[in-house]
């Protein structure tokens, strides 16, 4: 006999149980010593309640709850915190949260980037407000104030060769001498491209896109700001 | 979930005696359980009438103790169903020391036991009647362990419970009482 055979045996001993007559006499007796002459109650609707949270608030379910509560407030208050507007309960936080960014910020290039990041957040806050919005007014001056922030940071890194490049913008010329009536001859030699390609955007570059950004601002096109300072974004990167 | 099913959940049954000593739920328990405990007994104890005497007593007894608020009380006893097996297991060494008072509890459970009232009620009577003889001549510990998992359905968590064994020693134990049984049955066509 193999193993799965026996098993199938043992299996059918199943069958080995209380006849139905000796199972229903068992049952009236119990049913007799248990209720005492008084009928069995149901038990009520609190009772049930009870049982089915004894069951449910076990201390791992509790403890799940509480972490998928504080996840999803945690994500929520962020969500409505970095999207609040002017006048809104979280505003206040998100300027705070910009504030802190800004202090754990250490590389100048990162607080240029955070000052552009601002910027583009006042930009789209304003085109969110009315036109006749009393913080219209702050929130510009704001936008003008992060703007200006990018300029000076941006200022030590401008260097006296990059408003020598601009100026020239051109060939480079060396001293070839006299000619018959003894005049100077220059002549030109093409500029050698000895920096890389990014070396080539200076921080006026970025300076110009800055004063474009400003002057859509003026004109309310806070859409084609917004794409200005992305553009913007991309270029402090180049900078050297 | 429909109240039936609600009421027959072993958890809800367990909870409603423990808390309500609801008599609604020890009713369930005894339609769900009177046929395990009863097979439980008697291949335990081999007497049909024995049998079901001592399954009446375990229900009864059973009720005690939950009017007594043990079940309340002590954290021992972590489901109904190991519960009524423990007092089942409880009742049938009481059994075997009254039967035989001057015996060693290893010896009464070792006396051979008589399954012949068990074809009684049974259709397969004769089919079964060769792997009935075999499990008589294995020794009680192999035959009680066999009966509670391949005739009980019970796992192995909730065998460890009722013995009072763990898990390991189940499965050491489970394994041999098959080899032996296998060993019986080798010749067998």
């Amino acid at each position: 006999m193999t193993e799965r055979e026996l098993l199938q045996q043992l299996n059918k001993l199943q069958s080995v149980r209380l006849s139905d007559a000796v199972r229903s006499n068992g049952r009236g007796v119990l049913l007799a010593q248990i209720s005492q002459g008084e009928p069995v109650a149901t038990l009520g609707f609190l009772a049930k309640v009870n049982i089915l949270f004894s069951r449910t608030l076990q201390p791992y379910t509790i403890a799940t709850m509480i972490a998928l509560f504080l996840v999803t407030s945690a994500f929520f208050s962020w969500r409505n915190t970095t999207q609040a507007k002017p006048g809104e309960a979280f505003y206040s936080a998100k300027r705070l949260s910009e504030r802190a960014q800004m202090f754990v910020a250490f590389s100048e290039n990162a607080r240029t980037k955070l000052n552009l990041e601002f910027a583009s957040n006042r930009a789209m806050e304003i085109s969110q407000l009315s036109q006749d919005d009393s913080a219209r007014e702050d929130l510009k001056n704001e936008f003008k104030k992060e703007i200006g922030a990018i300029k000076a940071r941006l200022a030590g890194k401008i260097t006296p060769e990059d408003t020598d490049n601009s100026a020239q913008d051109g060939d480079n010329f060396k001293n070839a001498g006299t000619d018959k009536n003894g005049d100077k001859i220059d002549i030109s030699v093409p500029k050698k491209d000895s920096q890389n390609s990014t070396s080539t955007i200076s921080g006026n570059d970025v300076a110009d896109v800055l004063e474009e950004v400003k002057k859509s601002v003026d004109n309310n096109n806070y859409n084609e700001a917004a794409s200005k300072l992305d553009e913007a974004s991309v270029l402090i990167d180049q900078v050297k | 979930m429909s109240e039936s099913t609600h009421l027959k959940n072993e958890k809800n049954l367990f909870l409603r005696l423990k808390k309500y000593q609801d008599k609604e739920a020890f009713l369930v328990a005894y339609d769900l359980y009177t046929d395990q405990i009863f097979r439980f007994i008697f291949f335990k104890i081999g007497n049909r009438e024995e049998a079901q005497d001592l399954t009446s007593a375990t229900f009864l007894k059973c009720w005690g103790y939950v009017q007594e608020g043990k079940l309340k009380s002590s954290d021992d006893y972590k489901s109904l169903k190991s519960f009524l097996y423990k007092i089942a297991r409880n009742l049938t060494i009481d059994y075997y020391r009254q039967s035989k008072p001057y015996s060693s509890l290893e010896e009464a459970e070792e006396t051979v036991v008589d399954f012949s009232s068990v074809a009684v009620d049974m259709d397969r009577a004769l089919e079964l009647e060769f792997i009935i003889s075999k499990l008589k001549e294995l020794k009680s510990e192999y035959r009680n362990i066999l009966v509670l998992k391949y005739i009980n359905d019970l796992t192995i968590k909730e065998i460890a419970e009722i013995l009072d064994k763990t898990k390991g020693n189940v499965r050491v134990t489970l394994y041999r009482a098959l080899e032996a049984l296998k060993n019986l049955t080798r010749d067998h066509d």
